[in-house]
């Protein structure tokens, strides 16, 4: 564990409300990305952020420093996102006719908007436990080492979950030429 | 795909809310120590009493002078609230209570018996140190001879305990005093009595044991069909 973090959560533990201000602040934005690539709402995402860390903090005096404490948030985070969508029945929460309001910002990958567009459609297909494993690995960069822990599952099932997600993503890909 | 935004008005009011949800937290970590503490506090006065009425034998006894027989009378007394004090929560039907807490009835009960029986041994090793002085033997032994018949007195505090689970806590005491003064007069603290004690601890205490597993076992079955496994506990 970072003994930054675990400096944090102790003088958490310990009622200082700076600490807590910094942990957020210093988390925020990659557990924002998080929900943000699972719902594709900015709006939701800040709701699921919002209700990840206050979940962090009424588990905080249970919360044993072992192992990192970004795949501890990141798994609270995950089971929050998880949570909502099985509240609400339903998977695919955005429909994409608000093509104007479009990332146009950072194209490293060099995808087009369309293929950006087709490409969350595919991950939005997968079922669940493949979609979070893609996001954590390729928009969160995680290790499978950290996503199994995460995912509360092994190595190699995570692994394995990942090929077999971007297998179905390329057959639909293909299918769709 | 949508950009992503963070809105810095919604990381604010993240923090805002957390820190007024940190507020309305308890700690409900504790170190070892203060469960000690705690769970020393509710040692009720009878106990107490007893281990001084020990004390006062055990000087009797030395300043006798002669009476070594009388020695075996301390363990009893010392070890006759020993066992009702750990299972306080049997005698007033308070299990199902416990197992709604924050710490699990084994835990706590591993705190009752390190307090319970810590203070046991140093009340045990006072009057064996007093009549080591006055009977010029070696502290070892005496520890035994009262030891023995301390546990004889728990194994009969068990057993009674066990079988009268359901009536009252001084029935339990009656029938304990007793099984014990009978059992320690029978045997009069010889071998058969050591052999005895050991044996009828042992069983009876495994058997309480496996009836905690299986109550442990029992309740978790309930609340798994009742759907509440998951509940959060205060």
């Amino acid at each position: 564990m970072d003994i930054k973090d675990y400096l944090l959560i102790e003088k958490i533990q310990n009622g200082d409300k700076q600490a807590l201000d910094e942990l957020i602040r210093y988390y925020y934005d990659e557990v924002y990305s998080l929900c943000f690539f699972r719902c594709n709402d900015n709006d939701l995402a800040a709701d699921l952020c919002q209700e990840s860390f206050i979940k962090l903090v009424d588990s905080i005096y249970q919360y044993v420093p072992k192992g990192k404490f970004r795949n501890y948030l990141f798994t609270i985070a995950i089971n929050v996102c998880n949570d909502y969508y099985r509240k609400n029945n339903r998977y695919q929460i955005e429909p994409y006719d608000d093509v104007d309001k479009i990332d146009l910002g950072n194209n490293e990958s060099g995808l087009t908007l369309e293929e950006k567009d087709t490409l969350y459609e595919y991950l939005n297909s997968l079922p669940e436990f493949q979609r979070n494993v893609i996001i954590l690995h390729f928009y969160q960069g995680l290790k499978f080492k950290d996503i199994a822990k995460i995912m509360n599952t092994t190595e190699s099932t995570a692994k394995s979950r990942m090929y077999q997600g971007l297998k179905k993503m390329r057959k639909l890909y293909e299918e769709s030429k | 795909m949508k950009k992503l935004i963070i809105d810095e008005n919604k990381k604010n009011e993240t923090i805002r809310l957390c820190e007024m949800r940190l507020d309305t937290q308890i700690n409900g970590r504790k170190s070892v120590k203060t469960i000690i503490i705690e769970q020393a506090e509710y040692i009720s006065p009878p106990f107490w009493l007893l281990q001084i009425v020990a004390l006062l034998v055990a000087y009797l006894v030395s300043k006798s002078g002669t009476n070594y027989d009388l020695a075996f009378l301390i363990g009893p007394i010392i070890g006759l609230m020993a066992i009702p004090e750990l299972f306080h929560d049997l005698q007033y039907g308070m299990n199902e209570l416990e197992y709604s807490c924050r710490y699990s009835p084994a835990k706590v009960i591993g705190y009752r018996i390190i307090v319970i029986y810590i203070l046991n041994s140093i009340f045990l090793l006072i009057s064996a140190g007093l009549m080591m002085k006055a009977f010029s033997m070696d502290l070892l032994r005496m520890y035994c001879s009262v030891a023995f018949p301390y546990n004889i007195t728990s194994g009969v505090i068990v057993f009674f305990a066990e079988c009268l689970k359901n009536k009252s806590r001084s029935s339990i005491i009656i029938a304990a005093i007793l099984g014990t003064v009978i059992s320690n007069l029978l045997l009069s603290n010889t071998y058969y009595s050591i052999v005895a004690g050991a044996y009828i601890y042992l069983w009876t205490f495994i058997s309480y044991v496996f009836s905690i597993i299986m109550f442990k076992i029992l309740i978790l079955e309930r609340r798994k069909s009742s759907g509440i496994e998951n509940r959060e506990y205060l």
